[in-house]
Order: C-alpha cells, then sequence, then structure tokens
C-alpha cells in the first residue's frame, strides 16, 4: 500500500462511520451510520465488499465475538480502524482540502 | 466440510449459497448474522412472508456484488498491494485459455457447438418472428400507449357493433378527451398506374385526414390529406401511397406526387408517399393506399356517411394531459347523450374507448396460438441441447477431476477454477450462439419470402434486429452460465488427496445423479417434440383421407371482382357468360361453372333458409345453412354426384327459382323424407328443391357435416366470382388461358386468384403443414440429441465402472448379464425419461385438437412409436458401451490404479 493510494468516496465513509461507532462497529450498524449521516444507503453485499476490501488494505481489522441473541445464534464481526486507517483517512482528507483551497468562493457561488 | 443432514433446509442452503462467493465459513456466519438482524425487523413490519421474500433478494444481491468482485479482483480478496491483473486482462487470458482448451478437442467442440446452434437457432427464429407479430410496433406507429381504439357495443344484441359515419361524428365533435379520432375501413380495390401494365388488386384503408397525424406517421414525400379533402359530399379523389407500393410498383419514381393514378376506375391524384415500412397499423397486414372518407363512393357503390352503413372502426389518440380513464368517462357521456338523442334504433349502444394494444392483441388472437407452441417447442429444443451440452461438459468435468485437484494442490483459488470453467462453457454457448444467429437469419428470411393466403397480404417482417441478437446473446450466455456452473461446481469439489490419489476408485454418486436427471430431461423433452410431431403429421395425412364431397383434381381457377370496375348486373353477367363460353371452348376443357363462392376457399356466406307454412318458432322452420351461387354445370364441373333429384337446368339456373340441398340440410329441413319438389324461402324468394348431393367439406377440412344449400346465381358484380373449368383426364389447361380470356375482355380487370383447385385447398393446409414441418424438424434434432446425451452418458459410466466390471469378471460373473445390466441402466433411465414426457406431450397434442381432423390427440399409433423410438434409441445408444465394457480384460481393469 503505496502512499499514493486515496481512498474511495465509499471506503472513505466506511472507515469514517466505523471510527465513529468505536467499539461497537459491526456491519449492520456501520449500514445505518451510512444511511442516517450520509444518507447513503448501501447494500449487505457491497457493505460487506468495501470493508472487506479495507481490511485487505490493512485499514481495518476484524474479530469475530460471539453468538449474539436476536441474530438467529449468529456471531457479530466487528471492526476497527487501524493506525494505517487513520493516516490513509488523513492523507485523503489532505488531498481534499488542497484540491480545494481558493474554491470555496468559486464553488459556493457558481 | 461436514454436511449436517438438514443441508437442504434455508438455513444451510442460504450457507451454501454464500460458500460460492466467501470462503470464510466465521464470515458467511457474520454476515448472515446481520441479514438475519434486518430479516426480523421487516417480518415486524411486512410479514413473515415479506420477510422472507426480502431475505432471499438480499441474500441473491449480495452474492451478485460478491461474485463481481471476486470476478474484478481475480479471485483476490486480499489485495497484495502489487497492481493485481486488470479486469480487462484477466478476461482476455480466460477467454484465450478456454479457446485453447476448445481447440484441444475440436471433435467434441463442434458437437456441442452445433448442438448450442441448434437450439438458440430455432429460439431466435421464433422469438424474431413473434416480436414482429405480437410485440413489435407496427413501423410508422409511434407513442402507442396513447393510443386508442374506439369500440362500439350493442347491448341489445350483446355483441360487437361498427360505427356509422354520423355517430363517428357525434362522437368526434362532443368533448372526448382525445386529440383526434379517425374512421377506418378496408377495401380491396384495382389500381392501374399506368399504360400497359396489369392492373393489381390492392388492399387499402379509408381513413380521416387525421389519420396519419394520430399515428405519428412520417411522409417520404408529398403530404396527407387536408382537411377539405375530409369533407363527405364533397369527394376529392387523393391517395396516399405506402413506400412499398411506391417502390414496387413505380419504381421510387420521384416526381409520382401529384401525378394521377387510376382506382377502380377513377383518377385519383397522389399528394403523398408514406414514410418507408408504414403499412397501417395493423401489424403484419400490408396495406399499400389510403384514400380519404369522401373519396370513398369512388371505391365503391356505398355511401360511407349514410346512418344505415355500419363499417368503420375508429382510432383515436388521447390528448396530452388526459387519461384513459378520462377518454372513457367522456365516452360514457357521449354515449348517454347519442342514446337521449337517439331513443329509437342506436338506444343499446355504447361506446367504449379501449388501449390501442388490446384491440392490437385480438386481431393477432389466430397468430399467438402457433406462435406460443413454436415458443414452446423452441424452448423445448434449447433445453434438450443446452442439457446436452450440460452432460458433456459434465462428464469431462469428471474427467479432470485430477486436473482441478493438482490446481487446487497447487494453490489455484476455487473462485478462479470456477471463473475459468464458467468461461470455458460461456465461450462454447457464445460460438454456438453466433452459429445459431445465422441459422435464425437464414430461417427468418425464408419466413419474410413466404406468400402467406390471406385476404389482405400478410408480411411477417421479422428482421433479425438488435433485440433478437440480444435474446440470442442473453439465451447464450444464461445456458452456457446455467448448464456450465453444475460441472464447475461438481470439477473443483473433490478433495485434493483424493484426486491426486486417483479417485476413480469412488465414483462422484451426486455428480451421476445429475447426468442421469439430465439424460431423463433430454428423453423427456424428446418425445414431447416427438409426439407433437407425429401427430400433427398424422392429422395431415388423415386431412388427405378426408372425404370432401367434390373432386378438385383437373379443376382450374380464376377469381375476379367485376364490382371493383362498377360494372351493372347486365353488363357483368354479359361479361361472365361471355368468358364462359370462350373458357369452354379452350381444347381439353369439359366442364365450366361459375360460383360465388369455393369451398374451402377463404370466404363464405351463410343464410336461414325457412319452410313456408312452418311455423318458425318450432326450431325445424328455418334452418341456418351455408349457400353458394352456382350456375348449372357445377355439379359437373366439381364431380358432384345427386344422390336424389337433379341438378338444376339451364333455365333453372338462369331464372332462379331452383335450389339443391346437401344431406344434411335435406335432414334438418325434411326430417320425415326426400326433400324433391318441396318448396323453400331462401333470401326472400320462393325457391323449389330440385336435388339433393351428398355432404362435402365447405370452410374447413375439420368440420363437422354442415348444411349447405345450393342456388342459381343472382349478380354477377356483387364481390369476387369464380370461373371453374375441368379439363378431361390427361389433358391439362395451357398457363394463363383463362387469365388470357379475362384480360381480352377487359384489360382492366385484376385477377384475384389464378390456380388449380388442388392447390387452393392445399393452401388451407398450409398452417398444419408449417406446424407439422416445425415440429418434425425440432422432433428429429431433438431424438438426435438425445441419442448423443444417451449414448455420452452411458459410455461414461461404463467407463468409470471399468474397474468394478473387471472385479465381476474375474469372479466370473457372466458376460451377457453384466451386457443386460448395462442395457438395461439406458433403458431405464429412457423410461422414467418418457414417464416425465408423455403426460406434458399429452397436454400439448390435447391443445391442438382443432388441427388434427378428427385424429384422437392421444393417438396410439403415434406415442407407441415414439415409445419404441426412444426405447431403441436407448438401447443403440447402450450397446457400444455394454460391448465395451465386457470387453475389457480383468487384469487390466484391476491394474489400472
Amino acid at each position: 500500500m503505496g502512499k499514493s493510494e486515496y481512498l474511495g468516496e465509499l471506503e472513505q465513509m466506511a472507515l469514517l462511520a466505523v471510527a465513529r461507532l468505536g467499539d461497537r462497529a459491526y456491519g449492520r450498524a456501520i449500514r445505518t451510520v451510512l444511511a442516517e449521516r450520509a444518507g447513503r444507503r448501501i447494500s449487505h453485499g457491497a457493505s460487506y465488499v468495501t470493508l472487506e476490501r479495507l481490511e485487505g488494505k490493512g485499514y481495518l481489522t476484524s474479530r469475530v465475538a460471539d453468538p449474539a441473541a436476536g441474530r438467529g445464534g449468529r456471531p457479530k464481526r466487528y471492526f476497527n480502524v487501524t493506525p494505517e486507517g487513520f493516516r490513509a483517512l488523513r492523507e485523503t482528507r489532505a488531498a481534499f482540502a488542497s484540491l480545494w483551497d481558493g474554491l470555496e468562493e468559486i464553488v459556493e457561488e457558481s | 466440510m461436514p454436511r449436517p443432514p438438514d443441508r437442504l433446509r434455508p438455513r444451510a442452503l442460504s450457507q451454501r449459497l454464500l460458500s460460492l462467493v466467501i470462503d470464510d465459513p466465521e464470515k458467511r456466519e457474520c454476515l448472515l448474522g446481520d441479514l438475519h438482524e434486518d430479516r426480523s425487523e421487516i417480518a415486524a413490519a411486512r410479514g413473515r412472508v415479506g420477510a422472507a421474500l426480502w431475505f432471499w433478494a438480499a441474500l441473491v444481491r449480495v452474492i451478485v456484488r460478491c461474485g463481481w468482485e471476486r470476478i474484478r479482483t481475480g479471485g483476490r480478496t486480499r489485495s497484495t498491494g502489487r497492481g493485481g491483473r486488470g479486469v480487462m486482462e484477466t478476461i482476455i487470458r480466460d477467454v484465450r485459455l478456454a479457446a485453447r482448451h476448445w481447440a484441444r478437442s475440436p471433435g467434441f467442440t463442434t458437437a456441442a457447438a452445433l448442438t448450442v446452434a441448434l437450439g438458440i437457432g430455432a429460439t431466435t427464429t421464433v422469438f424474431s418472428v413473434a416480436d414482429a407479430v405480437l410485440a413489435r410496433t407496427p413501423t410508422g406507429v409511434r407513442d402507442p400507449r396513447s393510443l386508442v381504439g374506439v369500440r362500439l357495443f350493442d347491448s341489445g344484441q350483446q355483441a360487437r357493433t361498427l360505427f356509422s359515419y354520423p355517430v363517428f361524428q357525434e362522437y368526434r365533435d362532443a368533448a372526448n378527451g382525445l386529440e383526434a379520432v379517425s374512421v377506418l375501413d378496408l377495401f380491396t380495390a384495382t389500381i392501374g398506374a399506368g399504360r400497359g401494365s396489369e392492373p393489381q388488386a390492392v388492399s387499402g384503408m379509408v381513413v380521416s385526414a387525421d389519420y396519419f397525424s394520430i399515428l405519428g406517421t412520417r411522409l417520404q414525400a408529398g403530404r396527407f390529406f387536408l382537411p377539405d379533402e375530409d369533407v363527405p359530399g364533397q369527394p376529392v379523389p387523393v391517395v396516399v401511397l405506402s413506400y412499398g407500393y411506391w417502390v414496387r410498383k413505380m419504381g421510387a419514381d420521384p416526381e409520382v406526387v401529384g401525378r394521377t393514378v387510376t382506382i377502380n376506375r377513377t383518377a385519383f391524384t397522389v399528394v403523398g408517399i408514406a414514410e418507408e415500412g408504414f403499412r397501417g397499423h395493423l401489424a403484419a397486414y400490408d396495406f399499400s393506399i389510403w384514400i380519404p372518407v369522401a373519396a370513398a363512393p369512388a371505391v365503391s357503390d356505398i355511401d360511407p356517411t349514410s346512418p344505415d352503413v355500419h363499417r368503420f372502426a375508429l382510432i383515436g389518440r388521447i390528448a396530452s394531459g388526459a387519461s384513459l380513464e378520462r377518454v372513457q368517462a367522456a365516452a360514457e357521456v357521449v354515449t348517454e347523450r347519442i342514446r337521449a338523442a337517439h331513443p329509437g334504433e342506436l338506444a343499446h349502444l355504447s361506446i367504449v374507448p379501449e388501449p390501442y394494444q388490446k384491440v392490437f392483441e385480438e386481431i393477432r388472437g389466430p397468430i399467438t396460438l402457433l406462435t406460443a407452441l413454436f415458443s414452446a417447442l423452441a424452448g423445448i429444443v434449447l433445453l434438450i441441447a443446452s442439457v446436452n451440452v450440460g452432460g458433456m461438459l459434465l462428464a469431462r468435468a469428471s474427467g479432470r477431476t485430477r486436473e482441478m485437484g493438482i490446481r487446487l494442490a497447487l494453490g489455484a483459488g476455487r473462485a478462479t477454477l470456477l471463473r475459468q470453467l464458467l468461461t470455458e462453457s460461456v465461450i462454447l454457448f457464445l460460438v454456438g450462439g453466433g452459429a445459431g444467429a445465422l441459422l435464425a437469419y437464414w430461417a427468418t428470411r425464408s419466413i419474410g419470402a413466404l406468400n402467406l393466403p390471406t385476404p389482405v397480404p400478410v408480411v411477417i417482417d421479422a428482421p433479425l434486429d438488435g433485440r433478437a441478437l440480444l435474446f440470442t446473446l442473453c439465451c447464450a450466455l444464461l445456458s452456457g452460465a446455467a448448464f456450465g456452473l453444475a460441472p464447475a461446481v461438481q470439477a473443483t469439489t473433490p478433495d485434493i488427496r483424493g484426486a491426486l490419489v486417483g479417485d476413480a476408485v469412488v465414483p462422484s454418486i451426486r455428480g451421476g445423479r445429475l447426468r442421469s436427471a439430465l439424460v431423463v430431461l433430454q428423453v423427456a423433452g424428446s418425445v414431447v417434440l416427438l409426439a407433437v410431431a407425429g401427430v400433427l403429421a398424422r392429422g395431415l395425412g388423415k386431412a388427405g383421407e378426408v372425404d370432401l364431397g367434390f373432386d378438385p383434381t383437373g379443376v382450374h381457377v380464376v377469381g375476379f371482382d367485376l364490382s371493383l370496375l362498377r360494372y351493372s348486373d347486365a353488363e357483368a353477367q354479359v361479361f361472365v357468360e361471355e368468358a364462359s363460353r370462350r373458357a369452354a371452348a379452350l381444347p381439353g376443357v369439359e366442364h365450366v361453372a361459375i360460383a360465388g363462392m369455393l369451398p374451402l376457399g377463404s370466404s363464405s356466406m351463410s343464410t336461414i333458409v325457412e319452410v313456408p307454412g312452418r311455423d318458425s318458432s318450432s326450431g325445424q322452420g328455418g334452418v341456418a345453412t351455408d349457400v353458394d351461387f352456382v350456375t348449372a354445370d357445377f355439379f359437373r364441373t366439381l364431380a358432384i354426384p345427386t344422390t336424389t333429384g337433379r341438378s338444376f337446368n339451364a333455365g333453372e339456373a338462369r331464372e332462379g327459382g331452383a335450389i339443391v340441398v346437401n344431406e344434411t340440410a335435406s335432414r334438418r329441413l325434411w326430417p320425415e323424407g326426400s326433400p324433391v319438389g318441396k318448396s323453400v324461402r331462401l333470401l326472400d324468394r320462393e325457391m323449389t328443391v330440385v336435388g339433393v348431393v351428398p355432404d362435402g367439406k365447405y370452410r374447413s377440412l375439420g368440420e363437422a357435416p354442415r348444411p349447405m344449400v345450393y342456388a342459381p346465381p343472382r349478380r354477377a358484380n356483387s364481390g369476387e366470382v369464380f370461373l371453374l373449368t375441368r379439363t378431361v383426364p390427361g389433358a391439362s389447361l395451357r398457363p394463363g388461358a383463362l387469365r388470357g380470356i379475362l384480360h381480352d375482355l377487359d384489360p382492366d380487370l385484376p385477377i384475384q386468384t389464378d390456380a388449380a383447385f388442388a392447390r387452393i385447398i392445399g393452401t388451407s393446409l398450409l398452417p398444419n403443414r408449417v406446424a407439422a414441418g416445425v415440429a418434425a424438424s425440432f422432433g428429429g434434432a431433438a431424438l438426435l440429441l438425445a441419442t448423443m446425451g444417451l449414448y455420452g452418458v452411458l459410455s461414461y459410466t461404463v467407463g468409470r465402472r471399468t474397474r468394478e466390471v473387471g472385479i465381476r469378471m474375474a469372479l466370473g460373473a457372466d458376460i451377457s448379464r453384466l451386457r443386460s445390466a448395462v442395457l438395461l441402466d439406458g433403458v431405464r433411465l429412457v423410461g422414467v425419461g418418457l414417464l416425465v414426457g408423455i403426460p406434458v406431450a399429452l397436454l400439448l397434442t390435447w391443445s391442438l385438437r382443432a388441427m388434427l381432423y378428427g385424429l384422437s390427440p392421444a393417438d396410439p399409433g403415434t406415442y407407441v412409436t415414439c415409445v419404441v423410438a426412444l426405447t431403441a434409441t436407448g438401447v443403440v445408444a447402450s450397446i457400444l458401451p455394454a460391448r465395451r465394457a465386457t470387453r475389457v480384460d480383468p487384469v487390466c481393469a484391476l491394474r489400472s490404479e
């Protein structure tokens, strides 16, 4: 994972959602945050694929908790953002900030 | 993975499905847990069924999404960070591998691709025709959703009726919610484009000036009708030609607008040429000319605007902003007003606007049935072909378990292998599909060239366009994926160790069962196709044996319509008599007759015959009967014997007053005895029965005996009349001789029929012939495919049992018993296939009763033949494998490990 690897839009959103949820970040909760905060309703498949990809890049770690009630006795998979993940978020934000620099007025007015 | 006993329960099923795209069981469980949570929530809101539906839909979406991700990343769920292969690269590599794989076994590849081509070619052809006839909006008709057909119902007669012009005017001028509405009437006319060209009978439409703008039709040249040209009572003879007519008959002359053409001897000015492809709004029918209502009296004797002439259908376009409901509500208001204004004859009328599509469907009704049958048959062929190739792939897959095992052992991802195997089968189906498209191209061209004997010319314009090709592509991809998946899954399933050691010891039971199921499906499909083909063909044969009641051999027919050229009754009489006299003088001609209708021709007429003095309410007073107007020599010309009495003599034929009835009419009207000498009322005239003739076939070969009455000709200038000649045995008519006589008498007269009578009757069997031909070719293909499939499966199974057979033989088993065991395996599969297929076949043949001429849909001959043929196929396909099995050298077999 080189320095030049920026985050895709959905990846960025998912990372932020995981960061926001802290210790409670599992699939369903992440989808709920994305829907409520960002207005992005994404499918189970899309969220699974995105989280999986982020884990593959080393931005997330996951652990499987014990089977829970209300889930047909199935476990939950909790995610945490790694330091790498936080760095990627910062870099992406910085890249956007530098692209935005001086453009606020133009974008606002047009 | 240990297999739980309840592996087909939903939970286990969802697990198994997910395992196709997610390898890690824990991750699967967690994802399913998420889905389960949502499901519980949805169950509270939508109920359990809704939640279950949601769950499965969501699961499918997960699988599609994750599957796509795997394809995209080439099966690498974790990024290596070192820029893996791109999607395109992966696809190209897979395709190349697949192509190389197929090129290695050209025999198998050709057989499989041809099989697919046959299935897809058949399906695409039927799809193109069905699409052209049933689904596609005719060229030049735009935005059909806001078109309405306005119908008129007569609640008094409980029937649909047609508009008279005044009622149309009232509806048109009322607030009807329509942008515009046009009348339509169909007519046949003769049109001459200039000197020296033979006049042609064409189909035309009488329309309002708005007709074209309602449909959204555009122009090739000139203009459509002006409002001034659409004022009844002030005829302006103007005509719009179809593009096809303009090209075919006028050589696409750009100067034609403004010139005159002669329609039924009246000069019409050509004002416009409609856009290319426009043939009217009635699907496959081919109309060549359009004239305004005001000009209609010039082509027929009827005054179309009289309140007593009910002959118009209506088509309109909903005004922008209005809806069909509003148009229907408005029509009710108009209905009320018309009823109130005309309490007498219009008191029961209802005006009902209906969606154009619905009107359309009724017109296409008869074609729909045939198309549905063909679709079903073609679908079965495609199924059999796919099943067959699926079986071949499965057999190969089993042979490749070792290869797959090694590749898995060397670290290849299962997804990668799956993807490659799927690519192989999809490539195979695409190549087959390409060949199928060529086949379909050829077939649709041939269908387009057919000249169907219908009253209005029909053009089945079924080009192999984007939609058909898309359909082919989908067929190929779907069947490739569907029938490639099972073998691919099977090939990549085995445990690696077993494969490396050589698993021929333990043949895969599951794969064996799947293969057997495929063979059963093939046999079932074949029996359906064969039975349908057989029953239709036997029905056709039966049609040939039907006693027509007359003898068409040696009879030639010409048909013409003097009313088109506005002959008076007397003129027409002279014309017909002179034509008959000249025809009788032709060498070889024995008898000549004139008839108003041809038995088994395209038209018929019926009326009520009453016996004077009888109470008509008793049910015996009047009998509905077919009627034909014929000259005295008609019976001799068609070799119809008189069973009682005689035919009319020449005087009666001229004066009228005498009739001949058939046996059924005689029995119904005079059950007590001979009718000769009795009098009847027919068409407001008193007539005497002079003779009885045997029953014949009048409308269709399949009909039950129906009453028929022959009366002398009344008027020769009302509609088409037929001149029939019988030549003496051995002699034949010079081609064009009758046509020549008619044209000597009137060069402007279009000849609408000119054919041997036997041929005319033959064309009435055309749908059956086509259906039987199609079913037979499909059935033949199916039989071939089933044989190949059976052979493939059995030889494969036997191959897998080499060791078992070897051991048995070493232990002293009887060779012939081993052989019959293998044979029995094959025959058992065929038996199960027959059990599955025969009920389906019975259902289909039963729905074809009308085309069977009294043959039982469960015709034992056909079914026994099918059973015997397929069983024989099974035996033949099993013999070779059986022989091979028992030729095994026990030592070799045992050493094969």
